[in-house]
C-alpha cells in the first residue's frame, strides 16, 4: 500500500550493526502504533467483521439473526435504486471532489499571504465545517426554496430569471446537493492545506528565487509536490466523506424528489432503521467498503502511485 | 462571532485606509494593488462562505411571525435578542455544553498522543507489519457508522462485570447510561492517525538518524525532535477532533437515556419537534452551539505564520 | 448451505457468538437502568425540552405512587435507532410511545405485550382510534394524542370563488373542478406536497375506498384498482394546475398557505401550535375554515390518523405497574396537562377544557373522530415498503412513470416484503 513502509527485506543485504539497529526499530514501531491499532481494531475492526458476518444473515434487531448465506448480496445486486444511489454518489464525487480540491488548494495558498483580516478571512472559510449540519441544511432550504420566498429565486427575479424548483426538480435537485458539499467541505480542505503550508521549509522559495523561478514555477515546483502527501489525504478522505454523506441529503431532499438525490448511506440507513433488515444493509456496507477500497487504490494511481 | 465579524470590518476599513494613505512609491506601487485585489477576492470569498451563517443570525433575533409573514424585510424588523436566552432556557443547554466539552477535550487529547504515536510510527519507522496496519487505518474508514453501530452498542451493553453485568456481559445494561460508553470508543480516530502520518512524512528522516547518533532515545526523538516540526498539524489534529467530540450526537443518543448524560447537538433538537420547527431558536441554538468552536477557530488560526515568502507569491 | 453455515459458525469464534448471543436479547435485563418493582423506564418522542419534563415529571408522573421513573427523551426523527438498539441489547424501556404504523411490526417481532381491553374502559377513547393500536386483533397500545388531517382553506379565496360553507363539495369529482375555481392568481388551489406525499397518497386511497393491506395484514390490497385511481387523481389534479409540485414548504420555511400561495392546506392538526405562533391573522375562525376530504363515491369523508401511542415492553419486569401507568396517563386530570404542553388533540373527547376546544384543529377532529382510520400500515411487512412509496408516488408526479407503473412497483415491493414476514 505504502512506498515508505513496506522495505523491511531490505535489511538483509545491510550491516550487521544496522540490521539490530533496524530490529530495534522495528519493536519501537509497534510499540507506538500498538495503542491505537489496539483501540481501532476493537471498536471499529471487530464491528465490522460482525457487519459482515451479519451480512450473511437475515437480521431485523429485533429477533435474533438467522442464516441467510449470500442472498443479501443477490438482493443488492438486483435493488437498481441501491446502484442508483451509488451512481449519484460517484457523480457526487467526480464533480465536489476535484473542484472542491482545487478551490481549496488556491485558497489555502491566498489566505497564507498575511493579508490584513487573514484570521477573519480564515475564520470565515472554516464556518460551515463547524456549523451543525442540520441547521446548514436548513438555510440551504431557504436559499434553494422554490417561491419567492427563496434567496436564489428571490436574486433570480430581479435578473428576469423565473422561478427555479431546484431541489424539487428531479434534474436540478442533484447539481443544487453538489454545490452544498461543496460549500460545507471547503473550510476542512482548506485549513489542511493552510496546516501543510506552513510546515515548508521557507528556504526553499528563497534559493527558488535565487535562481530566478518565478511565482508560477515555485508554486508548482515546490508547492505542489510537497503538499502531494497532503493532497492524497484530503483526495482519499474526501472519497470516503463523500459516500458517508447523510445528515446534509436527510434533510436537504430525504433522497428524492423520485430519489434522484438519494446516496449510499442513505440506502443504508433506510434499510436498517426503517426497513429494519440490518442483513441486507450490513451487505451493502460490505459493498460500500469494497468500492471505495477500489476507489482508494484509484486515487493513490491518480496521485502518481504515491502517497508520500 | 460578531466580535469577530466586526473586527475584521475594522481591519477592511484599516486596511483600504493604509492603501489609500500610503504614498505613490513606485517599487511597492504594483506589489499593493495586487494586494488590495486579494484583499477583494478574499472578501467575496469570505462573504459566500460565512453568508449563510450571518443569515442564520437575522434569523435567530426574529419573530416567528415575520419568519412566516410574506414579505419577509431582509433585515429584522425588530432585533429580538431575547431569543438566545429563551433559546437557552429551552432545554438544560449548561449540562449538555459540559457533557460535550469533556467529550470533545478527552477526544482531543487522546488523538493528540495515540493517534500521533501510530501515525508517527507509520510514517517514519519501518517495520514489519506497518503496511496491513496502515491499510487496516484506511479500510476501518470506509464502513458507514450506520452498518457498525448496532455491533458497537451490542459491545458497550455487554462490557463483562460493568453496569451490573457478570463475566459474560449478561444481566445488566452494561457501560450504557456512562462516561465510558461516551468516550472510549472514540477515543482514537483512524482519520486523525492517516493525517498524522501524512504530516510526519515531510519531517526529515536524517534529523532522526543524527539524533539517534547523539544517543537520543526513540520516545523523545518522537516526542522532542520530530513532532514540534508539525506543530500545525498537531493544532489542527486537535482543533478537528474537538470539533467532532463538540458536535457529536447519534452515538452519544444511543447510549444514553438520562438527559443530564446528553450533549449539545441533542439538545438542539428540541427545537425541531414534530408539531413544527422553532426555526429563529434553532438558529439562536446552533449559533450559540457553534460558538466555542468559531472562538478556538480563532485563537487557533493565529498559531500560524502569515509567510508571504512561505508560498512564493507576491 | 449446511457446510456453510457450520464454516460460518465456526469462523464467527467466540467473541462474535456472544456477541450475536447478546443480540438476541435474552439477557432479560430491563430497560434504562430499570428492573423490578417500582421503577419504571419509559421512552418518549413528546415533551422534549425544560418545560416538556417539566410537564411530564413533575406534573403527571409525580402523581402516579410509590414508583420512581427513568424517562429516555428521544425525538421522533431517531426514535427508530433509540429503539432498534434498546431492542437488540435487551434494554428495552418498560413504556414506549411511538407512532401509528409501528405497532403491527413491533407486536409481530414479539416487543410489545398485549394490554387487556379493560384497560380502556371509561376512558372514552373512540373506537375507531384504535384500528391503529392493535395486530391480528389483539389489543398492543393505547392512544394517546391524535393528529388528524384535515383541509384548511382561507375563507377569503372561497368567498372570492362563491362557495359557500354550506356547499362544499362531497365527492372528489365535485372537489376537483372546486379546486379550479379556488385557485389563486400566480399560486395553487392546494397543497398537497408539502405533507408527506405518502401519506398524502394513503388518505386519497382510504377516500377511493381502499386501503393498504387485507384484513390480516397477509396480502397487499391497493392493486384492487384504489391505489392507481388515488395516484391518477393526484396525476390529474397536477394537469389541472391545481397543484404543483414546485410549490411547496420545507423545514423552516412557510407553507405555501401560509403566504396564501395556495387557497387549501392538507394540514397535520399537531401543526396547530405552529401555526398559532407564526401566522396567527390565518387561523381565527374568521378567516380559516376546515373540512375532510371528501371520499370518491360520496359517502363518508376521509380522515387520515396517526398519532402518539402508549405500548408496554413485552420484557418488562413488571407488566401490570406499566399498564396501570398507561391507565393513570390517559386519567382526564393527567391528560390534559399533556395536551397543554404538546398541543395535540388528545385521544378523549370528553376533556371539555379551554385548553382543548381553543385549538380549532383539535375541536374539529375530536367531532369528527367517527371518519378517522389508519391508512397506513396494518400489516408487519408495512415498515419494509413504506420508505420506498414517497420515491415512486413522486416519480409518477414529476412524469417519470404513470399510476400504473408506480403502484405496480410498489406491489411488487409489497408482495417481495411480505413473503419474508
Amino acid at each position: 500500500m505504502t512506498t515508505t513502509t513496506a522495505a523491511p527485506a531490505a535489511t538483509g543485504r545491510r550491516a550487521p550493526r544496522r540490521q539490530t539497529l533496524a530490529r530495534r526499530q522495528a519493536v519501537w514501531g509497534w510499540v507506538f502504533a500498538l495503542p491505537a491499532t489496539l483501540h481501532i481494531a476493537l471498536w471499529t475492526g471487530f464491528p465490522i467483521l460482525v457487519a459482515m458476518l451479519l451480512s450473511l444473515t437475515h437480521y431485523d434487531m429485533l429477533n435474533p439473526p438467522s442464516w441467510a448465506g449470500i442472498s443479501n448480496y443477490t438482493a443488492i445486486a438486483n435493488d437498481p435504486l441501491f446502484w442508483r444511489a451509488m451512481w449519484h454518489n460517484l457523480i457526487i464525487a467526480a464533480v465536489g471532489i476535484p473542484v472542491s480540491m482545487l478551490l481549496a488548494l488556491v485558497l489555502a495558498v491566498l489566505l497564507n499571504q498575511g493579508v490584513r483580516g487573514t484570521g477573519a478571512f480564515r475564520t470565515a472559510v472554516f464556518l460551515p465545517h463547524v456549523t451543525a449540519t442540520v441547521a446548514i441544511a436548513m438555510i440551504w432550504l431557504w436559499i434553494y426554496s422554490p417561491g419567492q420566498n427563496g434567496l436564489l429565486n428571490y436574486v433570480g427575479g430581479f435578473l428576469g430569471i423565473p422561478n427555479q424548483p431546484f431541489l424539487n426538480s428531479p434534474s436540478q435537485a442533484l447539481p443544487a446537493v453538489i454545490l452544498v458539499t461543496i460549500w460545507q467541505g471547503l473550510g476542512l480542505k482548506t485549513m489542511i492545506y493552510l496546516a501543510s503550508l506552513q510546515t515548508i521549509d521557507q528556504q526553499l522559495y528563497e534559493a527558488a528565487e535565487i535562481d530566478g523561478a518565478s511565482a508560477v514555477q515555485r508554486f508548482r515546483h515546490i508547492t505542489v509536490p510537497i503538499l502531494a502527501p497532503t493532497t492524497f489525504f484530503i483526495l482519499v478522505t474526501s472519497i470516503i466523506g463523500n459516500f458517508q454523506t447523510f445528515d446534509l441529503i436527510y434533510v436537504l431532499t430525504s433522497g428524492g424528489p423520485a430519489n434522484s438525490t438519494t446516496v449510499v448511506t442513505y440506502e443504508i440507513y433506510e434499510t436498517a432503521f426503517q426497513q429494519f433488515r440490518m442483513g441486507l444493509a450490513s451487505a451493502q456496507s460490505v459493498v460500500l467498503l469494497v468500492v471505495l477500497v477500489v476507489l482508494t487504490v484509484l486515487a493513490r494511481r491518480l496521485t502518481g502511485g504515491r502517497d508520500d | 462571532m460578531t466580535d469577530v465579524l466586526e473586527q475584521a470590518e475594522e481591519r477592511a476599513a484599516v486596511a483600504v485606509d493604509e492603501v489609500a494613505r500610503t504614498p505613490r512609491r513606485t517599487a511597492s506601487q504594483r506589489r499593493r494593488t495586487r494586494r488590495l485585489l486579494l484583499f477583494v477576492l478574499l472578501t467575496v470569498v469570505a462573504v459566500v462562505m460565512a453568508a449563510p451563517f450571518l443569515w442564520m443570525l437575522l434569523t435567530a433575533v426574529r419573530t416567528p411571525q415575520e419568519l412566516f409573514a410574506v414579505d419577509m424585510p431582509l433585515l429584522p424588523r425588530e432585533w429580538h435578542w431575547e431569543n438566545f436566552s429563551t433559546a437557552l432556557a429551552t432545554a438544560p443547554f449548561l449540562t449538555y455544553a459540559r457533557n460535550s466539552f469533556v467529550i470533545a477535550l478527552t477526544h482531543t487529547l487522546s488523538n493528540l498522543v495515540l493517534a500521533s504515536m501510530a501515525g508517527y510510527a507509520l510514517a517514519k519507522i519501518r517495520f514489519r507489519g506497518s503496511t496491513v496496519v496502515f491499510a487496516f487505518v484506511l479500510a476501518s474508514m470506509m464502513i458507514p457508522f450506520y452498518a457498525i453501530v448496532i455491533p458497537e452498542f451490542l459491545m458497550v451493553r455487554h462490557v463483562p462485570l460493568a453496569g451490573g453485568n457478570n463475566l459474560f456481559g449478561q444481566d445488566g445494561i452494561g457501560w450504557i447510561d456512562s462516561w465510558p460508553a461516551l468516550l472510549v470508543p472514540g477515543l482514537v480516530s483512524p482519520f486523525y492517525i492517516f493525517l498524522f502520518r501524512q504530516f510526519y512524512l515531510g519531517t526529515p528522516t536524517e534529523l532522526m538518524e543524527a539524533s539517534r547518533l547523539d544517543g537520543a532515545g526513540e520516545i523523545r526523538i518522537y516526542s522532542r525532535i520530530i513532532s514540534p516540526l508539525i506543530k500545525p498539524g498537531m493544532l489542527t489534529v486537535a482543533l478537528l477532533a474537538f470539533e467532532s467530540g463538540w458536535n457529536n450526537f447519534l452515538w452519544p443518543l444511543l447510549v444514553t437515556s438520562r438527559s443530564e448524560m446528553r450533549v449539545i447537538q441533542l439538545g438542539l433538537s428540541v427545537f425541531r419537534q414534530e408539531a413544527g420547527t422553532d426555526f429563529n431558536l434553532l438558529m439562536a441554538g446552533t449559533a450559540m452551539a457553534a460558538v466555542p468552536m468559531i472562538v478556538l477557530f480563532a485563537i487557533f488560526q493565529r498559531q500560524f505564520v502569515n509567510g508571504m515568502v512561505a508560498t512564493g507569491i507576491k | 448451505m449446511e457446510l456453510n453455515r457450520r464454516n460460518f459458525l465456526t469462523a464467527a469464534g467466540l467473541g462474535v457468538g456472544g456477541l450475536l448471543l447478546g443480540a438476541c436479547g435474552s439477557g432479560g435485563g430491563t430497560g434504562g437502568g430499570g428492573g423490578g418493582t417500582g421503577r419504571v423506564s419509559i421512552l418518549t418522542p413528546e415533551f422534549a425540552g425544560t418545560e416538556g419534563k417539566e410537564t411530564f415529571e413533575g406534573t403527571i408522573l409525580s402523581g402516579f405512587p410509590d414508583t420512581s421513573f427513568a424517562v429516555d427523551y428521544t425525538d421522533w426523527n431517531r426514535l427508530n435507532e433509540k429503539l432498534s438498539a434498546a431492542v437488540a441489547g435487551g434494554v428495552v424501556a418498560d413504556l414506549i410511545m411511538l407512532g401509528a404504523g409501528w405497532v403491527e411490526p413491533f407486536a409481530h417481532k414479539g416487543v410489545l405485550a398485549e394490554l387487556p381491553d379493560s384497560l380502556a374502559d371509561g376512558k372514552a377513547i373512540n373506537e375507531n382510534l384504535f384500528t391503529v393500536a392493535g395486530y391480528e386483533g389483539t389489543t398492543y397500545a393505547m392512544p394517546y394524542f391524535v393528529d388528524g388531517r384535515i383541509l384548511m382553506y382561507h375563507r377569503e379565496m372561497f368567498d372570492k370563488a362563491g362557495i359557500s360553507e354550506d356547499a362544499l363539495p362531497t365527492n372528489l369529482e365535485d372537489f376537483r373542478e372546486m379546486l379550479k375555481e379556488v385557485k389563486p392568481d400566480g399560486g395553487v388551489a392546494i397543497d398537497l406536497f408539502t405533507q408527506n406525499l405518502r401519506q398524502v397518497w394513503a388518505h386519497l386511497l382510504g377516500a377511493f375506498g381502499g386501503s393498504m393491506f387485507s384484513e390480516d395484514g397477509m396480502s397487499v390490497a391497493f392493486t384492487d384498482g384504489s391505489g392507481v385511481d388515488a395516484l391518477q387523481y393526484l396525476l390529474d389534479l397536477v394537469d389541472d394546475g391545481t397543484i404543483d409540485f414546485s410549490v411547496q414548504g420545507a423545514e423552516g420555511q412557510p407553507r405555501p398557505w401560509q403566504q396564501k400561495v395556495a387557497a387549501i392546506d392538507l394540514q397535520n392538526s399537531s401543526a396547530w401550535p405552529s401555526l398559532t405562533e407564526q401566522t396567527p391573522e390565518l387561523v381565527t375562525p374568521e378567516s380559516m375554515g376546515m373540512m375532510l376530504l371528501p371520499s370518491a363515491d360520496g359517502g363518508d369523508p376521509v380522515m387520515f390518523q396517526g398519532g402518539t401511542l402508549l405500548a408496554v415492553s413485552s420484557r418488562s419486569k413488571d407488566p401490570e405497574l406499566v399498564q396501570e401507568l398507561v391507565s393513570f396517563l390517559l386519567e382526564p386530570e393527567n391528560m390534559l396537562p399533556a395536551v397543554e404542553m404538546v398541543g395535540k388533540v388528545p385521544s378523549r373527547d370528553d376533556l371539555d377544557d379551554p385548553i382543548v376546544t381553543d385549538n380549532l384543529m383539535a375541536t374539529y377532529i375530536i367531532d369528527n373522530f367517527e371518519y378517522a382510520t389508519a391508512y397506513e400500515g396494518g400489516s408487519p411487512a408495512w415498515m419494509e415498503v413504506r420508505g420506498a412509496v414517497e420515491g415512486e408516488i413522486e416519480a409518477a408526479v414529476v412524469g417519470q412513470k404513470t399510476a400504473a407503473e408506480a403502484i405496480d412497483a410498489l406491489a411488487s415491493l409489497a408482495n417481495d416484503a411480505l413473503t419474508r414476514v
